[in-house]
């Protein structure tokens, strides 16, 4: 759907209505934003939220720190990543652990755009640029 | 031996930690050659994109949560949720000597099926412009071989001259004979083993052009032997508008390294106001704002910063320099709608054609009075100076009385014998198509008109006359010729000049 100026303008306002001191994101906040637009219905809510929504998710996807591997984890090999990661990107990061056996070896770690790739898929396609 | 262990040893250990770390987004939306990306927050303006599969972008957009790119190549095979990563680069194009007698697109890729080229340079194709530092003022002459161009509007080295004009009044022809004229100039400086010419090396760029008009001036250029110094940019009407309006920024970084390694060359731009169209259209998909015409606010500036990386730079820098022929077509002779009083203002002067002129078989169909040239009079040679300054004058004053006649019937002396010299230079200013002239044998005509040889020659006699005269001296006088070429004046030949004209004229007979 079309975000006009002014709908994209709103939703920024709200959204940074939402966000606490530190920079992050209040959940209470979100849904009574979302509450209230819709049931207060201002010009263009739909507009509005759709933009709301992409704010939000681009905000959580920023401190979602995705991690894939080929096999599963073991609870201490998750333990080690899960560390350096949040030494890296602070304490609020949340994880997220997927199993994709596509990677071959090795992991694939995601947060916000950011992507840390160590796996054998990564380096095969390397290879095969290479040539 | 040691050594050679501890070099795979490394290497071997730098395999192992390969994780690369990498900026990425995914494309929400695309069409038309633009795509929006969604993440990417490290996208730099301008910065190069990976789509995989061989497919680039070019960042152009940086907003809050989105970048709008362009797509160089087939924009086909990428669909929505795909992949996409930064690569920390600019867009850069080969450059070099190796890309002479090459046709080649927007990226620099051969498409004349004549192999791969092996370039050991790449420049990034869009770079600042020389500041005010490494420039010099025009001072050495570019001959185009068009008389009328060489006489009345001069063209120096590093100068950027805009041929304007409408559809099909010859601006096309002006450039090629222009990239001729040079490449017979450096063919006959080799084979005299002159090491004092500085050669010239063309880039023809072909924006938004019919494929069938691209490949006629190939031909054309082919024919002339003038291929082997030329490199052939094409974004052709078929090609995206992302193509279309990389290529004259491509031309130009091929130029620059010309420039930059202390030679010179000529670029000329066919044609910027298709250009400006394929930006307006690449602005739009952006969702830029749209100005005037709907062009976008920053078109001025997509020429200007294109028009400035024309230079002469100094001896201290090379003393190489690019020249720029930009083409603008008008509709029905509006030189005052958007893009040429844009480009008017960016270049060094104009050389404006006219249909009328045209159809009148006055080709090439220059109006004197509409076309100047700002710089190059100070990078004519001296004998082209002395016998071409009231040239111009005389023709500007022609046009003025020729109007003026057309009502009255008596006429003095003197208003008729301006006329009549008038009659006489329009003559010797048609000139065939890609048949350049020397500037040694321009000088020798246009001596001859000051000398008013050609003064009792009818009018219908005088491309006769002229052309014998050029003929005579060809193959008679040539030592004159080489001389005036040598010196750039005619001062140290003045009396064998003279007593050849005169030889001449008495055996003529039309």
């Amino acid at each position: 759907m079309k975000v006009g100026r002014q709908a994209r303008k709103d939703a920024k306002a709200l959204f940074n209505a939402c966000l606490n001191n530190k920079g992050g994101l209040t959940e209470t906040r979100v849904k009574k934003v979302v509450k209230t637009v819709l049931s207060e219905k201002p010009r263009g809510y739909l507009a509005i939220l759709t933009h709301f929504q992409k704010l939000v998710r681009l905000k959580l996807a920023a401190h979602t720190a995705t991690i894939t591997t080929a096999d599963q984890l073991s609870e201490e090999q998750g333990n080690t990543i899960k560390e350096s990661i949040t030494a890296k990107y602070g304490s609020d990061t949340k994880f997220e652990l997927k199993v994709d056996p596509k990677l071959v070896g090795g992991a694939r770690i995601q947060i916000g755009s950011d992507v840390f790739d160590a796996s054998v898929r990564a380096r095969l396609e390397k290879l095969r640029q290479a040539f | 031996m040691s050594n050679l262990l501890q070099e795979i040893e490394s290497q071997i250990s730098g395999a192992k930690s390969a994780v690369t770390q990498s900026n990425v987004g995914t494309v929400t939306e695309v069409g038309d050659g633009v795509a929006k990306i969604e993440g990417l927050s490290d996208a730099m303006a301008n910065e190069m994109l990976d789509f995989g599969g061989g497919v680039v972008g070019l960042a152009l957009n940086l907003e809050e949560a989105e970048v709008g790119a362009i797509i160089l190549g087939d924009y086909t095979s990428i669909t929505e949720g795909q992949e996409v990563k930064t690569t920390g680069r600019l867009l850069e194009v080969p450059v070099g000597k190796e890309l002479l007698g090459r046709v080649v697109n927007s990226l620099g890729q051969p498409v004349d099926g004549k192999g791969e080229i092996n370039a050991k340079e790449n420049y990034p194709v869009e770079k600042i412009a020389p500041g005010v530092i490494k420039r010099k003022s025009v001072s050495q002459p570019l001959q185009t071989g068009i008389m009328a161009v060489d006489a009345m509007i001069p063209i120096g080295r590093g100068q950027r001259e805009l041929i304007i004009g409408d559809r099909s009044t010859g601006k096309t022809t002006i450039g090629v004979d222009a990239m001729i004229s040079q490449a017979k100039a450096n063919k006959a400086a080799e084979e005299a083993g002159e090491t004092s010419y500085r050669p010239v090396y063309n880039i023809y760029v072909a924006v938004g052009q019919k494929q069938s008009n691209v490949a006629r001036v190939i031909n054309e250029l082919e024919k002339a032997g003038a291929m082997e110094y030329t490199i052939v940019v094409v974004a052709a009407a078929s090609d995206s508008a992302t193509d279309q309006y990389l290529a004259p920024f491509a031309g130009a970084a091929m130029g620059e390294w010309f420039m930059d390694n202390g030679m010179d060359a000529l670029i000329i731009y066919d044609d910027l106001s298709k250009h400006a169209v394929a930006y307006r259209q690449v602005s739009l998909i952006l969702k830029r704002p749209s100005g005037r015409e709907a062009y976008p606010g920053d078109v001025f500036y997509l020429h200007s910063r294109l028009l400035e990386r024309s230079a002469r730079v100094g001896e201290k820098y090379g003393n190489g320099s690019l020249t720029a022929l930009p083409i603008i077509e008008t509709q029905m002779g509006d030189v005052s709608a958007y893009i040429p009083t844009n480009v008017i203002s960016i270049t060094d002067g104009q050389i404006y054609l006219e249909t009328d002129l045209f159809y009148q078989g006055i080709r090439p169909a220059i109006s004197v009075g509409l076309s100047v040239s700002r710089v190059g009079s100070a990078a004519q040679i001296k004998g082209m100076k002395k016998v071409a300054g009231r040239i111009k004058l005389d023709l500007a004053q022609f046009r003025e009385l020729a109007a003026f006649a057309q009502f009255g019937s008596d006429l003095d002396a003197k208003t008729q014998a301006q006329l009549e010299r008038g009659k006489r230079i329009v003559e010797i200013f048609k000139q065939p198509q890609y048949n350049p002239y020397p500037v040694e044998e321009q000088v020798v005509i246009l001596w001859a008109v000051q000398q008013n040889y050609f003064d009792k020659i009818d009018v219908e006699n005088v491309k006769d006359f002229q052309n014998k005269l050029v003929e005579f001296f060809r193959t008679r006088k040539s030592e004159i010729l080489s001389k005036i070429k040598a010196d750039g004046n005619f001062e140290g030949v003045a009396d064998e000049l003279k007593a050849a004209v005169e030889e001449f004229s008495e055996s003529y007979s039309a």
